[in-house]
């Protein structure tokens, strides 16, 4: 067999000419593909290597935006955890003028749903600005209406409402929120930063159509947000309000204020004034009933000022229970001014002085008693300071010092006037008096709680000082109890509890003729109940009353009304038959004994 | 003229004479070919893989804030139903509701008596 050549065999002039013009298609593939490449491999570069921090940031501005973290406004609870106070959304409804096409329309459709006017409407669609509210915190169903409108330009947000499911209770203690959610008055104002806490941002990635897809996990900081939890109780706040309400309604008064306390702490229990107003309707509201009368007006008290001038006497020893005074039929000369009881008396123990409330014998005492020595008990129980309420704008009151006191000075503080006082202030010195003779700072805010119920921070008791000893305590304890057995204050007696207190019927300075009035003058009455072991310290003022326009008639028994129930619902039990209170006030009812606590916030 | 017959044959002949011609099960160029196409599976599998992990956070990134939304809608809602409990229990309502609607009087002193 002849041999064959492979290779020979393959060098076929036509072949070789097919394997050429492969190797040149191959060729050109190759250098196509190549250079293909070779740009790809260029842009690559250019994009991800030369040009890579720049694109990088524009990319991140498009798809990373900063989130709200919409962080709900503490609630404010009574000491039972009662709500007072609540934040829900609420939708708020805006307009981007520019990008409204149809104005008209736009505000014929909205003014069926909203509570504006067409014309109002139109106005701020054509306003010049790039966004414009419409509707702040509109109800749920009106803005399911304007979304169902879909219209262009018009748009809904999420807002916070503050909500107070117990319409006017406890108003002026919680205040009101603003449109803003920023606090205005009362605890909403005084415990905004913990309440509203702080704007906070999270960074989040958005797709093409804005919708955030992930978001950084926001670390926890000092800018959250606490509920506060109140030192009063909703059914007596509710019970104070009541009573107060009847007294200003049967005496046709002005105005009237009432507060419980707990004398042993200071914890404010009630804190009621009239007129009210409804803190979900503040604007509404006339800027006088929204004021806090407890802590913001002052008064002279009158003869409830008579337990500071009892008190020091007794304390400095120039004042005995047994010492007797001349009632001078009735009047007394000071400074050449007159003075007159509402009585004539002749002669009066220290006990009758305070309990038929005679200005003779007060002045008398006040007279024993010198002024620079008066003026420190005075200074001392917290008059003419605050008390330090964690409250806004309590006001110190007023009174002068010694070196500035005229002739009648001394018998005017003596019976309570030439001073002003808060009603805070007066029932602070009285708690003083009833808790064994040591002076504590009133405080409404008991504690701070985390959003899931875990307390953060509780606000106790702080003692101020002693201001009388307990001994002083027991001895003046006899003629104020006396007070409500027997003297002007019977209307506050409470079956079944030992009471003491001092009621007052002050006359108002009449600008017009720069003279006390006759008919003007405040009503009051504070006491302590049961006396063996105060658990209650109640202060009742009735300002302008036309009718019963005495405290023993009108404020007192606003006393007896609110301790009585408030007495029944804190099961407080009755106080031991009379002979054994009368022995055990001799002996004392002991020192009460209150904790250095943490201070609260201010 | 050489054919193709006779190049095969020669072909054949030529090569050495170690009994008959046995083919391989699998050839060395499907061998390399399936190297290559695992390769490329492998390749792809990977990059589909890669692919397929970022749809599924992207995904799983919806769902989150669809989920947080929904979480947000709850709460709102417990808040609600909680303002209005609050409104429903609140004390002057409940006397409203007790002295009006039921009939009911609060105690007198006597009827209320202390058991130590």
């Amino acid at each position: 067999m002849r041999s064959i050549d492979p290779q020979s065999a393959f060098r076929n002039p036509q072949s070789v000419a097919g394997g050429t013009v492969h190797r040149l298609r191959v060729a050109l593939v190759f250098v196509v593909l190549t250079a293909s490449l070779a740009v790809l491999l260029g842009r690559l570069f250019t994009l991800q290597i030369r040009d890579h921090r720049g694109l990088a940031e524009r990319a991140s501005r498009q798809y990373r935006r900063l989130v709200p973290l919409t962080s709900k406004r503490g609630t404010i609870t009574d000491r039972n955890g009662r709500e007072l106070a609540v934040s829900l959304q609420a939708p708020s409804v805006f307009a981007q003028p520019s990008a409204v096409a149809d104005a008209e329309g736009a505000a014929a459709a909205l003014a069926a749903h909203l509570p504006l006017s067409r014309t109002q409407l139109l106005e701020r669609l054509h306003a010049d600005k790039p966004f414009v509210w419409l509707a702040r915190q509109v109800e749920p169903a009106q803005a399911e209406a304007v979304a169902r409108l879909n219209l262009k330009g018009i748009g809904l947000v999420a807002e916070s409402r503050r909500l107070y499911p117990r319409q006017e209770l406890a108003a002026h203690l919680l205040g009101f929120v603003g449109v803003d959610d920023r606090g205005l008055e009362g605890i909403e104002f005084q415990y905004d930063a913990l309440l509203g806490g702080k704007p906070r941002w999270v960074v989040a990635a958005q797709d093409a159509l804005g919708r955030v897809v992930f978001r950084d996990e926001a670390e926890p900081t000092d800018r959250e947000t606490f509920d506060v939890v109140l030192t009063i109780d909703e059914v007596i706040q509710y019970i104070t309000e009541r009573e107060l309400e009847r007294a200003v309604a049967r005496s046709r008064a002005r105005a009237g204020t009432a507060i419980v306390m707990d004398p042993r702490t200071g914890e404010v229990l009630a804190l009621a004034n009239w007129p009210t107003f409804n803190p979900n309707l503040y604007q509404q509201a006339p800027a006088d009933d929204r004021r806090d009368r407890a802590a913001v007006d002052t008064f002279e008290p009158g003869s409830v000022f008579k337990v500071i001038l009892g008190a020091a006497a007794l304390e400095e020893g120039v004042v005995h229970l047994g010492d007797r005074f001349y009632g001078e039929n009735g009047a007394i000369e000071v400074g050449g001014v007159t003075i007159r009881d509402h009585e004539r008396y002749a002669w009066l123990t220290f006990e009758d002085v305070l309990a038929q409330s005679s200005n003779v014998g007060a002045i008398k005492v006040g007279l024993r008693l010198g002024k620079t020595l008066y003026y420190n008990y005075i200074s001392g129980f917290g008059f003419g300071s605050l008390t330090g309420i964690d409250l806004p704008g309590e006001t110190p009151g007023l009174i002068r010092r010694p070196q500035k006191w005229s002739q009648v000075s001394l018998g005017a503080l003596s019976i309570g006037q030439e001073v002003s006082v808060t009603p805070l202030q007066l029932l602070t010195a009285f708690a003083a008096v009833a808790n064994g003779g040591e002076l504590v700072r009133p405080f409404v805010a008991r504690a701070l709680r985390r959003q899931d119920a875990e307390t953060v921070r509780t606000f106790g008791p702080l003692k101020l000082r002693r201001v009388i000893s307990a001994a002083t305590v027991r001895a003046l304890a006899v003629p104020l109890q006396a007070v409500v057995r027997e003297g002007t204050g019977k209307e506050a007696a409470v079956d079944g509890y030992s009471v003491m207190g001092k009621t007052g019927t002050a006359q108002k300075l009449d600008r017009a003729t720069g003279r006390y009035s006759h008919r003007k003058v405040v009503a009051s009455f504070v006491g302590a109940v049961p006396v063996e072991d105060p658990r209650l310290a109640i202060l009742v003022v009735i300002d302008e009353p036309q009718a019963h326009a005495w405290g023993g008639a009108i404020a007192a028994p606003t006393f007896r009304e609110i301790a009585r129930e408030t007495l029944k619902y804190l099961r407080v039990p009755p106080s031991p038959p009379a002979e054994r209170r009368v022995a055990s006030a001799a002996q004392g009812a002991g020192v009460y004994h209150i904790a250095y606590a943490t201070r609260g916030p201010r | 003229m050489t054919t193709r017959a006779e190049v095969l044959v020669g072909t054949a002949a030529a090569a050495p004479a170690y009994g008959p011609a046995r083919r391989p099960f699998v050839s060395a160029r499907t061998r390399e070919l399936l190297a290559l196409l695992a390769t490329g599976t492998l390749l792809v599998g990977a990059v589909l893989f890669y692919v397929f992990q970022h749809i599924q956070v992207v995904r799983l990134g919806y769902e989150v804030e669809r989920l947080r939304g929904e979480r947000s809608a709850l709460v709102e809602q417990g808040r609600a139903l909680t303002l209005e409990a609050a409104r429903l229990r609140a004390v002057k309502r409940v006397e409203e509701v007790a002295r009006g609607e039921l009939g009911m009087v609060a105690p007198a002193p006597g009827q209320i008596v202390v058991v130590r």
